[in-house]
């Protein structure tokens, strides 16, 4: 639950700059058009930073960054690798 | 290395500014002199001087910006497909609103500031202006970038299942419009590649290879990484060597094309530089400095000073020319003047759109 909320928190003051809307866990952040290329390079150094840890490439997969759900699942070991 | 590429994005914003910076430094110098002239007297005549060459190194070294930002697009366009589909429609929906919303309000703005000075000739080429980016000089990249996008629904297939044939037919449809611009430059005749030649810049055949090769480098990334590591101090050496490679060439072109002077395009040197330099910059992605995370965050801003960089040059560069023509006569006062203006300008704009409330939340239709 933790990470879910410093996730959704950094979406929504970082990514979203403000703008106003809330993510929720499920919400796709591409096809909402949350992340871009930059952002998504953001979240990830963000995540990086944050977790303390490295990301290999090839785990550096859609299934899982799409959304703030995807991105704990895959913090939590359950991720998947290209 | 994945990173990295928002490092790589920084370093092509910075080379965005001195890029153009160098192109109103020769405007200054082949185009204005009269303004400057009988100011300051024949001594600060600059073309072919020390001025010219620094100014050529400044136009030569951000060469591969353009490569770089398509690069970064095709591999987060690689990175938007599910492990076994291809590109999603509403994740490229979405990414195309955030791309063309702003870039219509900017030049809707400039399209009034054209026609306010009478330079649009006549109204029946506005529609045209807009869909190819010819409101202002740099905006031919959203229009290219968009087709990449559209084209994405075939090109990544492509990259995932002939990666080798997907790069060499961008490459040699890249280097046969190449092909043409040289062609032009030393007037041989051929109505083919004079046709090829003529291909604008906003045209995705003009830069196939850049996109292309990012969204195969977006989905072979953990091949690239180690084969990129463990060449990265050759990557570098030969990204330097290029520099002044690319310079001789094109110096060896202006002087052959028998002009004083010609508007840069890319040529086969400056794709092997840009290719390089791309792969040098991936390459060191275990080599971290202080100054990485400030790049970044340019890198992060990219879009925003892309719009609105090269409107504010023009302007500084006009208004420079009526109200301090002697400044002209002098790159070290003019550049740095142009290169404030130009990343300043549009990183105070973005501070100050992010800051206030009132403003906040159409951040996103100003600046991406």
């Amino acid at each position: 639950m933790e990470t879910k909320r410093i996730l959704t928190e950094y979406v929504e003051k970082e990514i979203m700059r403000r703008q106003g809307g809330v993510v929720s866990e499920e919400m796709d952040l591409l096809s909402n058009g949350i992340l871009n290329s930059l952002s998504l390079l953001q979240l990830i150094s963000f995540v990086e930073r944050t977790f303390d840890r490295q990301i290999p490439v090839e785990e550096i997969v859609y299934e899982n960054f799409h959304s703030v759900s995807a991105m704990a699942n895959y913090l939590a070991g359950n991720g998947s690798t290209s | 290395m994945f990173k990295r590429l928002l490092f790589l994005n920084g370093l092509a914003t910075m080379g965005l500014i001195l890029f153009h910076s160098a192109g109103w430094g020769f405007v200054a110098m082949y185009f204005w002199r009269d303004r400057y002239l009988p100011l300051v007297g024949a001594s600060a005549d600059q073309p072919g001087g020390v001025a010219y060459y620094v100014l050529r190194a400044m136009e030569q070294v951000p060469v591969a910006t353009i490569p770089a930002f398509l690069f970064v697009s095709g591999v987060f366009v690689a990175f938007t497909t599910r492990q076994q589909g291809t590109v999603q429609w509403p994740v490229v929906r979405r990414r195309l609103q955030t791309l063309l919303i702003p870039y219509f309000l900017w030049s809707a703005l400039l399209l009034v500031l054209l026609i306010a000075e009478g330079r649009v000739a006549s109204p029946a080429r506005i529609p045209a202006m807009l869909l190819t980016g010819a409101t202002n000089p740099a905006y031919y990249y959203v229009p290219l970038l968009t087709q990449f996008y559209l084209l994405s629904f075939w090109l990544v297939p492509l990259a995932r299942r002939r990666p080798v044939l997907l790069l060499i037919v961008a490459a040699v449809v890249q280097s046969a419009v190449q092909l043409g611009y040289y062609l032009g430059y030393f007037g041989i005749e051929s109505p083919l590649l004079a046709t090829i030649g003529s291909t604008p810049k906003w045209f995705f055949v003009a830069r196939l290879f850049w996109f292309s090769s990012g969204v195969v480098a977006g989905f072979n990334m953990r091949l690239l990484e180690s084969w990129l590591h463990r060449r990265r101090w050759v990557l570098a050496a030969t990204t330097a060597l290029l520099v002044p490679v690319a310079i001789v060439e094109w110096e060896w072109i202006v002087r052959s094309s028998g002009e004083f002077w010609l508007p840069h395009r890319e040529t086969f040197v400056d794709t092997l530089y840009s290719l390089f330099f791309i792969l040098a910059v991936l390459a060191f992605f275990r080599q971290t400095t202080r100054v990485d995370r400030q790049v970044e965050a340019l890198g992060l801003r990219s879009y925003g000073i892309y719009l609105v960089h090269s409107p504010v040059m023009e302007y500084t560069a006009r208004a420079v020319y009526h109200l301090a023509p002697a400044v002209l006569a002098s790159q070290l006062l003019l550049q740095p003047l142009l290169i404030v203006a130009g990343l300043g300008v549009p990183l105070a704009a973005m501070a100050m759109a992010n800051r206030l409330p009132a403003v906040q939340r159409y951040y996103k239709y100003g600046f991406g």
